[in-house]
């Protein structure tokens, strides 16, 4: 690899890390907020537990809440609000990553017995087992 | 040269500081924080736990010889089939290249003084030796007969041997590969030098890229998973226990979430590797840079889609099993284009059939065969047929020993000069990459007979008619054996007899062999450099002349 | 913290002297305080990504077994106290809020109210531990610790009927219920045990800081692995977050 004959030159790997670095203090006002938003919402999740609402709404609602909570923290506490395009993407990552494993998960024990409402699968494996297993104890015994 | 003249040169080649050289003591090397030494330490260990391995291994081969199982217990049989199992992947295959070269080179090629984090890497060493230290005790109360799999209920239920331990020391280890997969990724987006933008990286350094991602991303769900297994045991939970409402299925799930892209974590290095040795040896640059560079970061992310192909009969979701099938066969995709742009690099190259070139062909092709033979896995019918047979193991050791491992030879003998400051013996290398050659295609492929006639896999007998081949198997893993410690003495007898290493002796681009000293200084660099070109530049190269001394002028840090 | 190396301090060139390091916390590996802060901080969102899908891995499970034992898990989370979770959950984001400020009198240099933030953090955590000691002592108490003493369900279920009379119903007209109830109190173990793991090593990194901040009175305060605690910090909140609605609040009352 040939080099260039460029001199000095701030150490700037390929323009990735900005450089003079602005560094942004929030005031105790705005973690003051904050925590003051997170604790309305505190309120809310438990009130919303005693809601008539079927399980699974209820599954929705904390969900929604808890994860207005989470970018609330992350944004304001964690300070990805202030924070370089970088640490937004590996703030998200993580996150976004476990989709799939929930994904996957939840698709296969949503669909994994439906196959077997159609028509010459209406027995369930385990007794399609356990008929076949009688059946030939009974041949045997037949002979 | 007379002894003279090369002992002269000897003690030249000595006065100059090296990062070996520096100190010597034994315990400068067990608090270095230098990203090289970490390397070497990380070398001997794998060594160790390849041995041990290997070990395990020849046992079960000399037990398979006879078909009545007469050599080893069933038991034991178990034991030896599962220590090879978690010897090899946890502490063998997964750390190898990324631990070893990846640490030794990462900083070397993007031009950088260490790694981001020099104090967690030799962490993340402590913690797989001691996990590998803690997986053996474990071995030596009484063995682990569960496969390398833990799969449940049996690991968690039933099992009398050591699960929990080895378990553990698994688990300690793979946060030190996660801790390794952190410092390389900061390491590759914050600490290249000036003018080295992502697409003047080496090959190699994209591929340690997408493998430090699985590592991160992956590994943690098998931890948590193997936790809970742990966990199971010493507190009777039920989770993954069907007696008590749990469900073992759920289990293969969080667990082949990690252990399928783990077997990526093993083979892209290796691609790596390859494409390095393969632009070095046939002096071009290499095909398609772009395409190669991109098909990593494909099969790590499409590596993580596919892991319910190893439960095609389970009782999973016949739905989610066509999904998986169908994702499975994409991987085929990337991998293809990586194997057709080495082809095509070396397509009117100027070809140098040094060993490590050797191994690295010898990868394109038996990682070939492993990944063809992949594709009558991922189709859902033959799976059925295949599932749990010589076949699957047969394929999958053309993958990791005739890929990954290949590759781990082609990378420990091209960088060897590197490393040591000494040239390893050409001849006698030659002959170790064409025994081990020779050898793992006589043991394994008439493991794809013996599959495909339906021998299972883990017993320890066998039908009478699978012995002409299961006795050829044994007798072509001995003969891989022999190639396998081959290098063992060689290398031993290089570091004090080998020929002094010139800065570069493969007149190879790049900035670990341009730039670095034979044997590089403990600061890597000089003055940090400035990359104008990317690392394949070739197209000047004359075969009389060395490669030009490259021009250093100015620099980042004074 | 600066990362001094023994063997990087070694330069026979003198090409990499100590004059270009100015600050005395810029590790040897980087060029400047910019550089070491952006990767500390990378570094430490990629340390966070694992953590995410460390406990991803956990809570999927909980997920799996929630959805196929609906009834089960809505009864057995019965038992827990829903105003021991509402307290810890209010002292765990005011510890956040305490850590968030700590970290901001760091950046200011101001000495005195980072310690003084810290041990309020500190504090808010061992408040975190305490209640959850009652919990636990609680479960133990009811018959609640799956493997070992799962009795609630079974001999004592009595003390289930006067309280949520329609569980005691359903456990009588189908015992299969208890064992999956038993699975729900593993995950509740599992998973605020692995919390409760976290907080336990937040307490003790928090106070390293206190003792480093205390020590080094006449050095300028090393900021970044403030922050980088903070984070973490600000993470094990996070996963609370999840962990209370899930556990305690979700399935009626």
């Amino acid at each position: 690899m040939a080099k260039s004959h460029s001199t000095g030159g701030h150490h700037d790997a390929a323009g990735h890390h900005d450089g003079g670095h602005a560094h942004v203090i929030p005031s105790v006002g705005f973690y003051f907020w904050t925590l003051l938003v997170l604790m309305v919402l505190l309120v809310l999740t438990v009130w919303a537990g005693y809601w008539k609402v079927s399980v699974s709404a209820g599954i929705v609602i904390a969900l929604t809440i808890a994860v207005v909570k989470a970018v609330i923290v992350i944004s304001n506490f964690m300070n990805v609000k202030f924070g370089t395009k970088q640490v937004w993407l590996w703030a998200g990552a993580g996150f976004f990553w476990l989709i799939i494993l929930f994904a996957y998960a939840f698709a296969d024990y949503v669909s994994r017995d439906h196959w077997m409402k159609y028509p010459g699968w209406e027995q369930t494996i385990s007794e399609r087992v356990t008929s076949e297993v009688s059946g030939e104890a009974k041949e045997e015994g037949s002979h | 040269m007379s002894a003279a003249e090369n002992q002269m040169e000897t003690q030249a080649h000595h006065e100059k500081v090296n990062y070996i050289n520096v100190r010597t003591t034994l315990l400068s090397w067990l608090v270095t924080l230098d990203h090289k030494r970490i390397g070497i330490l990380y070398l001997l260990t794998v060594s160790f736990f390849f041995l041990i391995g290997g070990l395990a291994a020849s046992l079960v081969r000399m037990e398979l010889v006879s078909p009545k199982g007469d050599l080893l217990e069933s038991d034991t049989y178990n034991k030896m089939f599962t220590t090879h199992g978690v010897m090899m992947i946890f502490f063998f295959l997964i750390p190898s290249i990324p631990a070893v070269f990846g640490n030794f080179l990462l900083p070397l090629m993007i031009g950088a003084r260490d790694v981001a984090f020099p104090r967690l890497n030799l962490l993340s060493w402590y913690m797989v030796a001691g996990g590998g230290l803690l997986a053996l005790a474990a071995l030596i109360m009484g063995g682990v007969d569960t496969g390398w799999t833990f799969y449940t209920p049996y690991s968690s239920s039933f099992a009398k041997t050591q699960v929990a331990l080895t378990v553990v020391g698994i688990f300690i280890a793979g946060f030190g590969s996660i801790f390794t997969g952190i410092n390389f990724l900061v390491t590759i987006h914050k600490m290249r030098a000036p003018g080295m933008t992502w697409f003047r990286l080496p090959l190699f350094v994209w591929a340690m890229y997408a493998t430090s991602l699985i590592m991160v991303l992956g590994t943690p769900v098998v931890a948590i998973t193997l936790l809970l297994v742990a966990v199971e045991r010493l507190l009777g939970l039920g989770i993954f226990d069907p007696a008590r409402g749990g469900d073992p299925i759920l289990f293969q799930h969080l667990f082949w979430f990690y252990s399928h892209p783990a077997v990526y974590i093993m083979i892209l290095p290796s691609m790596g590797v390859v494409s390095e040795v393969i632009s070095a040896f046939s002096k071009r640059r290499i095909f398609a840079y772009h395409f190669v560079a991109f098909s990593s970061l494909a099969i790590a992310i499409i590596g993580f889609l596919v892991w319910g192909h190893h439960m095609f009969s389970t009782g999973q979701s016949m739905y989610l099993g066509v999904v998986f099938s169908f994702i499975t066969f994409l991987v085929a995709v990337p991998s293809a284009i990586k194997v057709f742009n080495w082809l095509t690099t070396l397509y009117k190259g100027r070809i140098e059939l040094t060993a490590p070139m050797m191994y690295g062909l010898g990868f394109i092709g038996l990682f070939t065969i492993g990944g063809v033979t992949g594709l009558h896995l991922a189709a859902m019918a033959t799976n059925v047929h295949l599932t749990d047979t010589y076949f699957v193991v047969a394929h999958f050791h053309y993958v990791m020993v005739g890929g990954a491992i290949m590759g781990y030879m082609a990378a420990l003998h091209f960088w060897w000069p590197k490393m040591t400051g000494r040239m390893y013996p050409e001849s006698w290398a030659k002959l170790s990459a064409m025994i081990i050659f020779i050898g793992f295609n006589v043991t394994f492929m008439p493991q794809f007979i013996l599959g495909y006639m339906g021998m299972p896999r883990r017993y320890h007998s066998y039908n009478e008619e699978w012995q002409v081949l299961n006795v050829l198997s044994t007798a072509g893993s001995s003969v891989m054996g022999l190639g396998y410690i081959l290098p063992l003495g060689y290398l031993l007898w290089s570091l004090k007899y080998g020929k002094i290493a010139p800065q570069n002796p493969w007149n190879a681009r790049g900035l670990e062999w341009e730039i670095v000293d034979a044997i590089p200084h403990p600061h890597n660099f000089e003055t940090i450099p400035i990359v104008t070109q990317e690392a394949y530049d070739y197209e000047h190269w004359h075969p009389n002349k060395p490669a030009q001394q490259p021009v250093i002028v100015g620099g980042g840090k004074s | 913290m600066s990362n001094t190396t023994q063997d990087l301090s070694l330069d026979p060139h003198g090409a990499h002297g100590h004059g270009a390091h100015d600050n005395p916390h810029l590790g040897e590996q980087f060029e400047d305080i910019a550089q070491q802060y952006d990767t500390y901080t990378v570094g430490m969102w990629a340390f966070i990504v694992q953590e995410v899908m460390f406990f991803g891995g956990v809570f999927a499970a909980y997920a799996i077994y929630r959805y196929k034992y609906l009834e089960a898990f809505s009864y057995a989370h019965l038992e827990l106290d829903v105003f021991w979770g509402t307290v810890n959950t209010f002292v765990l984001l005011f510890s956040s809020f305490t850590m968030a400020l700590g970290v901001r009198a760091a950046m200011l240099q101001a000495r005195k109210a980072q310690i003084g933030f810290f041990l309020a953090t500190i504090l808010f955590a061992c408040v975190f531990m305490g209640v959850k000691y009652v919990e636990y002592s609680a479960k133990f108490d009811h018959g609640l610790i799956p493997g070992h003493n799962f009795t609630l369900y079974t001999e004592h279920l009595n003390e289930v009927r006067e309280k949520h009379p329609h569980v005691a119903e359903a456990v009588e007209k189908n015992p299969a219920l208890v064992p999956q109830m038993e699975l729900f109190f593993g995950f509740y173990f599992a998973m605020t045990g692995l919390h409760g793991l976290h907080v336990l090593i937040g307490i003790i990194v928090i106070g390293a800081l206190v003792i480093r901040a205390w020590i080094n009175k006449n050095k300028p305060l090393d900021y970044m692995p403030v922050e980088m605690v903070g984070l973490y910090w600000h993470l094990v909140d996070i996963v609370w977050i999840f962990l209370f609605p899930l556990l305690y609040l979700v399935g009626g009352h």
